[in-house]
């Protein structure tokens, strides 16, 4: 009677430290977000990695401006300034399967619900007109 | 030295939407503007991609169904999984107002042409408020996805009259 008291209480003990050994990593992942600022104009000037550019519009220059990796637990929000002032803010949500679901804000463009995919990019041009152009967010998460 | 006409004024002088005066105008502004110029040879790209893909893949009903659906979609009913074509644009288009009908009806376009997975930009795009801007999706290289923010309209008298431009 009493090892079999025993035997239950080791196996929930058991169950329980499985369970957290389980839980651990997952509620403790890093999500890396590879945040780069570029400004494309119809100017002629340096066209800097056009591969960044949506295709089928007559940029005649692009430059990078920033490139930062944020290093993000779920739920912690981080943030940068852009050159015209305005902030990006970031939120990775939740990880579902192969998926990253992000929260996304460019102040004064968008709010956003991104899911993202390893090591795929999303970019975000912003409205406001900046240097006779454009300033273009690029994000690509790695998880 | 003329002004360069905004985006939205721009688009709505392509369609022929603007009053003779702003029509006058906005050529004036164009012929004295390389960049409006530009612009304006993307626009007739896109415009090109819209009337292919229309003669090429899409039912002559659907973007009728997709102005139909919009009042009836709340703006946070974001589709959660598998949505169709129809459905995710309805949600797209509704906080970027009438002014985006168009732009989206040309990013859909331009998904639609980009392959085999119409639905990706869509998939990687789960809810997005653009606040008073009009935006594009479209499917970049390698993959991306690229939310395209309009300029806003430009405050002269012309900008008045994109808003006809529904």
């Amino acid at each position: 009677m009493r090892s079999s008291k025993l035997a239950i209480q080791s196996a929930g003990l058991l169950a329980l430290v499985a369970g957290l050994l389980w839980a651990g990593p997952a509620a403790a992942q890093n999500v890396s977000v590879l945040v780069i600022v570029s400004h494309a104009s119809q100017e002629k000037g340096p066209m800097e990695q056009p591969n960044l550019l949506p295709p089928g519009f007559d940029f005649q220059s692009h430059k990078i401006l920033q490139r930062k990796t944020l290093n993000l637990a779920m739920g912690q929000e981080g943030s940068l300034q852009l050159p015209n002032g305005k902030a990006v803010r970031l939120r990775p949500e939740s990880i579902q399967g192969n998926q990253l679901m992000m929260h996304v804000e460019v102040e004064g463009a968008t709010k956003s619900d991104l899911r993202m995919r390893n090591g795929k990019r999303v970019t975000i041009r912003h409205p406001q007109r900046y240097e006779n152009g454009n300033l273009l967010v690029h994000l690509e998460a790695t998880f | 030295m003329a002004r360069r006409p905004s985006e939205q004024t721009l688009q709505a002088y392509y369609d022929g939407e603007l009053g003779f005066f702003a029509r006058r105008r906005v050529a004036r502004q164009v012929a004295a503007s390389p960049e409006a110029q530009a612009e304006l040879r993307g626009l007739a790209l896109v415009g090109e991609l819209v009337r292919e893909t229309e003669a090429a893949t899409v039912g002559p009903d659907l973007w009728a169904e997709i102005a139909r659906d919009l009042p009836r979609q709340p703006v946070a009913a974001a589709p959660e999984a598998g949505p169709s074509l129809s459905d995710a644009l309805g949600w797209l288009l509704r906080p970027a107002g009438a002014a985006a009908v168009a732009a989206a009806v040309a990013a859909a376009a331009i998904f639609l042409l980009s392959g085999s997975e119409p639905a990706r930009v869509v998939d990687v795009v789960q809810y997005l408020d653009p606040g008073d801007n009009s935006v594009m999706l479209l499917q970049g290289e390698d993959d991306a996805t690229i939310i395209w923010v309009m300029e806003p309209p430009a405050t002269d008298t012309s900008s008045r009259e994109t808003r006809a431009f529904i």
